[in-house]
């Protein structure tokens, strides 16, 4: 595990199909080229493009190729979610942070696709897996109360897993008579075939504060987790529910 | 542990740091109560 864009970045490699050193090479191919990202997005680095995007310094034209994909890739994801989902910050400023780590671990898994191993890759939660075994990976959904705990698990033989919740209470971002997020949600998951989408659709639908949003993406599911640890998982969600730690096992 | 008895790989849940994502929620909760 490696700390990378800020986040903690996991690869677990599964099978005996391959030479170790063939996995420990895919595996520092995929930690490279996140260190590259970073390089390029980081909104917390001074010298990165998108800050120097951010005061002025660099037109989008100038900047690298990359950035300027990602930019299209937002525009996009603004429109397609309404709104929902949306780069361009109230004082004008643009963060794309949001939609670039998914985008940037879909395309670093690419380093793994050809080791004939079963890999799960999970860079700060977002999670990708791919099983040429058959045997499904669990991917377990972080209880949003108590990050220690897990509320349900998804078995994947390949697909990508993608969370939506808010960071440390402010006075500004919660419903002081619930407790919730103005949305009304304390997580929104979200699984599908493609790990950029299901950021961007977790996210969109984690602000609506509902799974509306995944209505005409049949490809892809959720599960909205309210505040009292009720799950509310879409029609096709295929996940199953763990009870919280607190309470008795069922079986 | 729970997670241990139903094989569980790995764990997917919000990332705590997005900057980003805060700004997203805030600007939707000042459209939401101008």
């Amino acid at each position: 595990m490696q700390q990378v864009m800020g986040l903690p970045v996991s690869v677990l490699l599964r099978g005996h199909g391959a030479r170790e050193d063939a996995g420990a090479l895919a595996v520092a191919r995929v930690y490279d080229e996140l260190r590259e990202v970073d390089a390029l997005f980081s909104t917390w680095r001074v010298g990165s493009e998108v800050s120097r995007l951010g005061r002025g310094e660099l037109s989008l034209a100038a900047c690298s190729p990359d950035v300027r994909a990602v930019a299209q890739l937002c525009d996009r994801a603004c429109t397609d979610t309404g709104g929902l989902f949306d780069a361009r910050r109230p004082d004008g400023g643009w963060d794309p942070s949001g939609l670039v780590k998914g985008w940037a671990v879909e395309r670093a898994s690419r380093h793994l696709e050809a080791l004939p191993l079963d890999w799960c890759l999970n860079a700060g939660g977002d999670v990708l897996v791919r099983s040429l075994s058959g045997e499904p990976f669990g991917v377990g959904i972080a209880d949003p109360r108590d990050p220690s705990g897990v509320v349900a698990v998804l078995r994947l033989t390949a697909g990508a897993v993608a969370t939506s919740g808010t960071a440390a209470r402010g006075a500004h971002l919660w419903d002081p008579r619930t407790g919730a997020a103005a949305g009304g949600l304390a997580s929104l998951t979200v699984t599908g075939p493609s790990l950029l989408e299901a950021d961007v659709l977790a996210t969109a639908a984690f602000v609506a504060g509902s799974l509306g949003v995944l209505a005409d993406r049949p490809g892809f599911a959720g599960l909205a987790v309210h505040p009292d640890g009720r799950q509310e998982p879409s029609e096709n969600w295929s996940g199953s529910p763990l009870k919280f730690p607190s309470q008795p096992a069922e079986e | 542990m729970a997670a241990q008895s139903a094989n569980i790989d790995t764990i997917s849940g919000a990332t705590y740091t997005s900057d980003g994502f805060r700004q997203r929620l805030q600007s939707a909760l000042d459209a939401a109560h101008p």
